[in-house]
């Protein structure tokens, strides 16, 4: 299977007041069709940012240094304007977190889907609507010609959130890129949206990007996780694999840290320190001074070496990659 | 100066505004000039004996009869028209930051007061507001000024009837708003008195949007005044302000007399532009909802 | 709706009830309602005449239910100084001055929110500086300094205006108006300049601070990323969003520029009702105060109201809200 979306070298700065932040550095990853991937890491990891820059939304003062991000072998980075318009929507969609602050709330949603649909088909406002009836249905909206009419408030946290998974799913797009989607919702919700999106996208062939830093609700939805830390990509593998047995430090305390795993009595367990600031960033490996395996190699920046499916940005991985792998970038 | 206080952040953004800064100084500058025009201008315009008629509508550059340089003209009765314009400067700037002030402290507490307060007596308090708040500022104080007649006082009462009501919404807002977050509640819980809790904490989170209004207000009221003085009903005639200058000069204008009318105001255009150019960089920076 | 609608009627009628009282008060109870209504050199058989017509020797709250009366049926009065019912005097004048505000409000915001939109897409771009450079100059520059400098601009200097009085009118639904005739447009185009130009720095800066706020939101960015061009995004939903304080702030500023027209008449010698309530001021013509002082309330009373009405009908977040 040819793969759907090749991202290499990615690299997006920002040219703040403060300095030069490194949101996202020489990040590479691909997507195949139909497949889902699950991007994690904390706040301020770059996940959210490596989103954007796939689909061209980065505002100033940032911008894509360099890298190279191929959609079915074309290049979508320095594409012109009206090509990445176009492009957005139809071929690549994207859900966001919060769909009180996505959707417009002056507008019906009718009105909003409808908008989504001509900006890039011409067609009646009749035939605009049964489409948005047929999506809305499918992504399990009840009576949803009479709903066309209401307004975001009108629909609780849930339900919006599907409105904005309908709009995404309006122009049947290859891949979709939901940047924590379930985040801003009850937990009872989360569950049932996680279920049916993995079923959608399994139904219609669609592959997803999944960004969170929920590691629980990530691994129930993707076959395929990502970890990233502080910009860079530092681990990656099939998610039963990383799971079971994480080779990067980070990854295996992100996992230590769950609270389902905490055994009953003791303290719960934490990685010590915090992230570097990503203006500021330290020489060398990011996860240095908070590791409790670094040595003197660490002062040098690790490259990603694979080995198999898996690949990890260590000097010193935990388990057997230590003896295989040749570096891969 | 401690480099991470907010006043210093605040300042060290403000100072790339190039723009700002260059009005700011004008601003200073004008006030520096207007509080020692009694030392430097050439003539005390309010002393009738001072004038000679002789002298009067005379162009720029004239030398008058008691021997000093008109560098700007004389007016119609034979004021120097730069001595004028330094004290109607002076009674501007005077005039703008008394009525300011009081609207200001008025006007936070009556808001301040009316959201602590709640229920009944916060919905008489706002509703009042709201009314007056629909009239423009310039009927209310048309009215008030014919009412109340002509004078120094009269004339702040005026203004500061015209401009109470925004600083009281304002501060009724921002209190309201502070008033049901968590913090407040926590501060309450503790033995701390509630008078302590409303000045220490509530308070200075409601100035932000209270200096935003200042910087607007401060210039409305200059302008405001000087409105009301072109249109008679400020100052009486023996103490010009630039607004009064004005009119008397316009119509000379006609005549080609420029001058009676034109540097007066200039001078008044220069000290509200650069105001608001101030005003408008306070604005940007505290704006909570333009910060990337 | 219509809840809603009736709802702000009776507190509009409400509020009405409460100006009433308050200029009966201030006018009859502290005021001498003997100088009000009677003017100073009238003689004293007139003197009495009056008094018994408006039974200013009764109780004052029947002379409250009087003025009442006397309000509903349109009786304000005669004017001292033109010696004709006030109202009557009001509504002679009341084209002149609506003809001048409506043209100065309608340029203001079809010219200022274009522009205003532009300045908040493009905040960095020269011709945004521009803009906002201009709207500064619009908004703190007192009107009747803008007016003076218009007149020795465009009047005494070049020539190209008239420096002031309203031009020749014709006939429209029996009233005259002096847009429909070319000397009455170029009579009306300095004061309504003069007029717009604090209005439209206003609706500039709205318009400008508002796009600003907006194209920084999730809103624009979902849109964007489904596609949407940014001359749609600007149209659909932007102007959408903004128009909710732009119409709110028009109409609270369209009582104001009505007020500012006194500012602007006075200097172009406009015969409209803001030099009519000038004119009253300096010659103590106290009946055509009062009329003035109701009829203003009456009319931003019923400006509130249309805006109340409008921004529900924008922001629909209101109206389930209201009906409840």
């Amino acid at each position: 299977m040819s793969a759907l979306l090749e991202v290499s070298g990615l690299t997006t700065r920002f040219d703040t007041r403060a300095g030069l932040l490194k949101a996202v550095e020489d990040v590479s990853f691909s997507v195949a069709e139909g497949e889902i991937i699950g991007l994690v890491g904390e706040s301020g990891s770059g996940k959210s940012v490596t989103g954007f820059s796939i689909l061209g939304l980065v505002d100033p003062p940032g911008r894509i240094v360099s890298g190279s991000v191929k959609l079915n072998g074309r290049e979508l980075v320095g594409l012109g304007h009206d090509a990445l318009r176009s492009m957005r929507g139809r071929e690549i969609a994207m859900v966001f977190q919060d769909p009180s602050a996505t959707l417009n709330p002056v507008l019906t949603i009718g009105r909003q889907m409808r908008l989504a649909i001509l900006a890039h088909e011409r067609m009646s406002e009749q035939a605009a609507s049964d489409r948005c009836i047929e999506v809305l249905a499918t992504v399990g909206i009840p009576d949803a010609a009479r709903r066309l009419e209401n307004y975001p408030h009108q629909f609780s946290g849930g339900m919006r959130q599907r409105v904005a998974i309908a709009i995404a799913l309006l122009n049947r797009p290859k891949l979709i890129i939901c940047d924590e989607p379930t985040t801003a919702l009850d937990v009872s919700i989360q569950a049932q949206i996680l279920t049916e999106m993995k079923s959608l996208a399994a139904r219609l062939g669609t592959a997803m990007i999944w960004i969170s830093h929920d590691l629980a609700t990530v691994s129930s939805v993707a076959s395929r996780l990502l970890v990233m830390y502080a910009g860079r990509l530092i681990e990656a593998g099939p998610v039963a694999d990383v799971l079971r047995s994480p080779r990067h430090p980070y990854a295996r305390g992100l996992l230590n840290s769950l609270p389902g795993l905490a055994k009953p009595g003791h303290d719960l367990v934490q990685i010590p320190g915090s992230m570097p600031s990503l203006i500021d960033m330290p020489e060398g490996c990011a996860f240095r001074p908070r590791c409790g395996f670094a040595d003197a190699a660490c002062a040098a920046m690790p490259t990603l070496s694979a080995s198999g499916p898996r690949s990890v940005r260590c000097h010193h991985p935990l388990g057997q990659l230590a003896e295989a792998g040749a570096p891969q970038s | 100066m401690d480099p991470t206080s907010p006043f210093a952040r605040f300042w060290d953004e403000f100072r790339r505004n190039r723009v700002a800064v260059a009005a700011l100084g004008v601003v200073l500058a004008i006030m520096l000039l207007a509080l020692a025009a009694p030392l430097i201008s050439p003539q005390d315009p309010y002393d009738l004996a001072n004038l000679v008629l002789m002298d009067a509508r005379r162009p720029p550059g004239h030398v008058g009869s008691k021997g000093f340089t008109h560098w700007l003209g004389t007016d119609a009765q034979g004021r120097d028209l730069l001595s004028a314009i330094l004290y109607g400067l002076r009674i501007s700037i005077q005039i703008g930051i008394i009525a300011g002030s009081i609207a200001f402290v008025l006007g936070a507490t009556l808001g301040a007061f009316a959201a602590y307060f709640g229920g009944r007596i916060e919905a008489l308090i706002m509703r009042i507001i709201d009314l007056q708040l629909s009239f423009p500022a310039i009927l209310l104080a048309l009215v008030l000024a014919a009412l109340l007649g002509q004078g120094k006082w009269p004339l702040i009462a005026a203004l500061v009837t015209a401009q109470y009501a925004y600083f009281a919404r304002t501060a009724h807002g921002a209190a309201s708003t502070e008033r049901s977050k968590d913090y407040v509640d926590a501060a309450l819980s503790t033995p701390l008195a509630a008078r302590r809790v409303v000045f220490r904490h509530i308070l200075p989170n409601c100035l932000p949007p209270l200096i935003v209004v200042a910087t607007v207000q401060i210039a409305n009221s200059i302008a405001l005044e000087a409105t009301l003085s072109f249109l008679g009903l400020g100052l009486p005639v023996t103490e010009p302000s630039l607004g009064m200058l004005i009119a008397n000069g316009f119509q000379y204008m006609l005549s080609g007399r420029y001058w009676i009318s034109i540097y007066p105001g200039v001078a008044l255009i220069v000290l509200i532009v650069a105001i608001n150019l101030v005003g408008d960089q306070v604005r940007d920076q505290i704006n909570p909802r333009l910060r990337r | 709706m219509l809840g809603f609608i009736i709802q702000r009627l009776m507190q509009a009628c409400v509020v009405m009830l409460v100006i009433s009282v308050l200029v009966f008060v201030g006018v009859y109870a502290v005021g001498n309602p003997i100088d009000v209504l009677i003017s100073p050199d009238a003689t004293q058989l007139i003197r009495e005449q009056t008094i018994k017509a408006y039974g200013l020797d009764q109780p004052l709250w029947k002379q409250y239910l009087d003025f009442l009366n006397r309000l509903v049926r349109g009786d304000f009065g005669r004017s001292f100084v033109f010696n004709m019912p006030v109202l009557e005097l009001i509504f002679q004048k009341l084209p002149a001055t609506l003809e001048l505000t409506l043209l100065a409000v309608l340029g203001a915001t079809l010219l200022g929110v274009p522009l205003g939109i532009y300045a908040g897409y493009r905040p960095d771009s020269a011709a945004s500086k521009a803009i906002m450079a201009i709207s500064i100059l619009g908004f703190s520059v007192p009107t009747f300094w803008i007016g003076l400098v218009l007149i020795f601009t465009f009047a005494v200097t070049l020539g190209w205006l008239p420096a002031g009085s309203r031009g020749e009118t014709a006939s429209l639904f029996g009233i005259q108006w002096s847009f429909l005739t070319a000397n009455g447009l170029m009579h009306l185009f300095l004061p309504a300049l003069n007029l717009s130009l604090f209005k439209f720095a206003m609706m500039v800066r709205l318009a400008r601070a508002g796009t600003r706020e907006t194209m920084l939101t999730d809103t624009v960015k979902f849109a964007r990323a489904a596609g949407l061009s940014e001359w749609t995004i600007l149209r659909r939903h932007v102007l959408r969003l903004i128009a909710i304080p732009i119409v709110t702030v028009f109409g609270l500023e369209l009582g104001s520029t009505l007020a500012f027209a006194v500012v602007t008449e006075t200097i172009f010698s406009w015969p409209g009702i803001g030099k009519l309530i000038i004119d009253s001021i300096s010659t103590l013509d106290r009946p055509v105060m009062v009329a003035y002082l109701m009829l203003v309330a009456f009319l931003f009373i019923v400006i509130n109201l249309s805006v109340d009405i409008a921004y529900a009908a924008l922001d629909p977040r209101l109206r389930t809200r209201r009906a409840a």
